[in-house]
């Protein structure tokens, strides 16, 4: 099937665009409300350093979603991360495999509801990759990796939310859901990086920050600290005469962004991808799927229709993919002044 | 504030205000408009203060005049506190004239002030021992004018003992008893009483007055609930509405006059409401109207922009506190324009306050606004400055409008921010070729209005904005004896 088939009954919404990252709204006036929110999933055991299991306290069926991390600051305990896509019957537990993400901190975490995050984009691959390898510590050295790129030591990526913090603060007020939306679809710079659909508004709310913030904000503040990725400005030409030529000249800037983020799209959308299925619940299959340039998750009620995905561009791994000359209808410059914050 | 940093005496005339002059002005008001000295996202608390007190040092240096006549200004009401400090310490080689002047502007103020910072004013003077027979004169006239003294020194018992005994104050020997002593007899004055029956019996304190027995409430562990539901029929409409959060909270109800609020508050109410109350809109007309009937700039033809994106819903614990600011300063631009029309970044919906959702589209209202006929003179953009469709566009469409279509500069262009931002201790600037200013309610908007004329025609706004305080000065009045005036010494 063509990646576009989990979209289907969706609608893309007008493109955000602040620096180095689009966020293209998906939309739906009909979301898929048999699912339960994120925040119905609760700790019930940290079984071990590679197991978690967690209760569903909805009466519906629930979506762990890919990435989804606890950084426990507040309790010696390992931060850790889900590598992989979970459906969790009504009212049911279920134990996933876990992969730590703190080296240095020894220790199992208390159950019950926690502040949760979701992993770094660039981590998110590897994640899939090593997902249920029986390895607790199979991340560590991505998340070395990860770090050093953002100019960072160690193997806890707890230190990168720290260094950042305010960075990432600053990077989530850039954008801002609207009305309807239920996921995005994420560019940096010409790339396609990522597609996440969630069911629901809620569902979509819940996950708002930690998506845009500790998602994909990690790695445009990641790619910022190696010098790719150069921002984007939109630049009127000169050749105004009043102001009739200003409003077309900004029509046209509308237009055109809308049609370069569709176009970045189409070229991945269209990908043929291999789908396997890995879990099934009653009406419900959650699916691994991967093509030559993506790879991820999808969960689809029924036949068709897809409720649930996320999906990342490979090319996140070769910062080389980002030193590419973009569109030539932007121009290269820095949206911000100096002491401000830079993408 | 525990110390404060002693300044270099000002010079004895008046400097001409000179274009360097103007930008430390300008840094000034923009700093004591918006400078709380509260924690701010990036700085202490510590950092914040000596950040004030850096900013007045020039101006109180040379325009020691514009600098107390800025008491009768919208700056808020810390750094009036500060101009009170630095007028009342440093004192000498000026004339006996512009002392009385000083005189009332310092009396005035600290009547305008909240009552509590009126009060820590005092204590400030007495910490940083400016101990001067003029000092001493203001505030026993201040302290002995006030109506209500008795429920203050209540109150205030502390900082009032501070107060009397630095600056050598008479006062009345039950008074005196009161504060200095511990109770052995019945005061005449029942209040007197009633603070120390509250003290033993928890059941007295719904006796007192609300702001008194909230501290008490708190010393006896009383419930919040419980409290609030006795405590109500003392409560004035003012502590009513300002617990309305609170209340809420504790599940008590608690009825208020909502127009008595400010309007900014008022528009946070109504979003909280399914239905607007029915006489809402002409209320609304009513109290912008007494709002602008303040404020002495008045425009022609404008244009308000409200940026309704969801980013202007705030935060949990400020919710809908953007939007609201903007839907007051719109209402009260309305009411100093001749005509004025209103754009929203989002279709706002059909209720009276508008929907706050979507992305922040700027340039399409703007563009709507530039292109309009007849053209507006001044085009208002209430926004945080954070715009994402797309950022940068609307600095590219005001750079090429001044230069190529507006090159005669008739369209007046500014950015009213009701959030700082996240990265600096300043506004978002969406163009660095438009005066921008952070405003935090309406009652500051004479003084960003101030600010942003002052940033888009220097200087002579600076003049323009003297005269009108000395003319409001000139309207002041005090029913206090010429004592006052003098000082016990005529110093």
């Amino acid at each position: 099937m063509e990646i576009k088939e989990i979209l289907r009954g969706y609608e893309a919404g007008d493109p955000q665009m602040v620096g180095i990252m689009t966020m293209i709204p998906i939309t739906t006036k009909t979301p898929y409300q048999s699912v339960g929110n994120v925040e119905d999933l609760v700790l019930e055991k940290d079984v071990s350093y590679q197991k978690l299991r967690f209760t569903n306290n909805s009466e519906e069926i629930s979506i762990v979603p890919h990435g989804y991390m606890y950084l426990t600051q507040k309790e010696k305990a390992q931060d850790r991360t889900v590598g992989s896509t979970y459906l969790v019957d009504r009212k049911g537990t279920i134990e996933v495999d876990a992969d730590c993400l703190e080296p240095s901190q020894g220790g199992l975490m208390r159950p019950g509801e926690k502040e949760w995050s979701l992993l770094p984009v660039g981590l998110k691959l590897p994640a899939f990759q090593k997902h249920g390898d029986q390895r607790y510590q199979s991340l560590w050295p991505d998340v070395e990796k990860y770090l050093k790129r953002a100019g960072l030591e160690g193997r806890a990526i707890i230190e990168f939310f720290k260094s950042y913090k305010d960075e990432l603060d600053q990077f989530v007020a850039q954008f801002e859901p609207v009305e309807n939306q239920v996921g995005a679809i994420i560019l940096f710079g010409d790339k396609m990086v990522g597609m996440e659909v969630t069911p629901h508004y809620l569902f979509w709310n819940e996950m708002w920050r930690p998506i845009i913030r500790d998602c994909y904000g990690s790695d445009a503040v990641t790619l910022s600290k190696q010098g790719l990725g150069v921002g984007y400005k939109p630049i009127l030409k000169e050749d105004v005469k009043n102001i009739a030529d200003l409003e077309s000249q900004t029509k046209e800037v509308f237009d055109k962004s809308k049609k370069f983020a569709q176009t970045v799209v189409d070229n991945i959308l269209n990908e043929d991808v291999e789908k396997k299925e890995t879990q099934n619940l009653g009406d419900w299959t959650l699916y691994d799927i991967e093509s030559d340039n993506i790879r991820g998750q999808a969960v689809k009620h029924g036949p068709q229709h897809y409720v649930y995905s996320s999906v990342v561009y490979k090319g996140l791994q070769d910062p080389n993919v980002f030193e590419r000359e973009f569109a030539p209808i932007w121009e290269k410059g820095e949206v911000y002044k100096k002491n401000e914050f830079k993408f | 504030m525990k110390k404060v940093v002693s300044l270099n005496a000002p010079s004895s005339k008046e400097q001409e205000i000179s274009s360097k002059d103007t930008t430390e002005i300008l840094d000034f008001v923009k700093s004591a408009l918006v400078g709380t000295g509260q924690k701010e996202y990036y700085n202490t608390k510590e950092e914040q203060r000596e950040a004030l007190l850096r900013v007045h040092t020039p101006v109180f240096s040379k325009h020691r005049e514009f600098y107390a006549f800025l008491l009768l200004s919208q700056i808020n009401d810390l750094n009036k506190q500060i101009i009170i400090y630095n007028l009342l310490a440093n004192g000498r080689n000026i004339s006996k004239k512009k002392r009385e002047v000083e005189n009332k502007l310092i009396l005035c103020s600290l009547n305008k002030m909240r009552t509590s910072r009126a009060y820590r004013t005092l204590v400030m003077l007495a910490e940083n021992k400016v101990n001067n027979s003029r000092t001493r004169g203001l505030v026993e006239t201040w302290l002995k004018n006030r109506s209500n003294y008795i429920v203050e020194f209540v109150k205030y018992k502390d900082k009032a003992k501070r107060i009397i005994v630095h600056n050598h104050i008479h006062i009345d020997n039950e008074v005196w008893d009161f504060l200095f002593k511990t109770k052995k007899k019945d005061f005449k004055n029942q209040l007197f009483n009633d603070y120390y029956e509250a003290r033993r019996n928890p059941n007295k304190l719904y006796e007192l007055p609300y702001t008194i027995a909230e501290g008490f409430a708190s010393y006896h562990n009383i419930d919040r609930k419980e409290f609030l539901e006795k405590i109500k029929k003392r409560m004035t409409n003012t502590e009513k509405l300002s617990r309305q959060t609170t209340a809420k909270r504790s599940g008590v109800k608690i009825e208020a006059d909502w127009t008595k609020w400010e309007l900014n508050r008022i528009y946070k109410y109504l979003y909280s409401l399914d239905r607007a109350p029915k006489t809402c809109k002409s209320e609304l007309n009513e109290i912008a109207d007494k709002i602008a009937q303040r404020i002495p700039y008045r425009y022609k033809n404008s244009v308000v922009i409200i940026d309704n994106s969801g980013s202007s819903y705030g935060s949990n614990e400020k919710k809908y506190h953007p939007i609201s600011v903007s839907l007051a300063l719109a209402k009260i631009i309305e009411n100093i324009s001749d005509n004025c029309k209103r754009l929203y970044t989002n279709n706002p919906g059909t209720r009276i306050v508008p929907k706050v959702r979507g992305a922040t589209d700027l340039a399409t209202p703007l563009i709507k606004a530039l292109k309009h006929k007849p053209a507006f003179d001044s085009v208002f953009i209430l926004s945080d400055g954070y715009e994402n469709q797309i950022a940068g566009l609307v600095e590219q469409i005001i750079r090429v409008y001044k230069t190529k279509v507006d090159k005669k500069d008739k369209t007046m262009i500014l950015q009213l921010s009701p959030v700082m931002a996240a990265e600096s201790h300043s506004v978002r600037e969406l163009s660095g070729q438009i005066p921008n200013v952070g405003i935090l309610n309406e009652n500051q908007l004479s003084g960003a209005l101030l600010l942003l004329s002052m940033q888009h025609n220097e200087g002579k706004t600076i003049k323009q904005f003297t005269n009108f305080l000395k003319k409001k000065f000139e309207k002041l009045e005090l029913n206090l004896s010429n004592f006052l005036l003098e000082g016990p010494n005529g110093n």
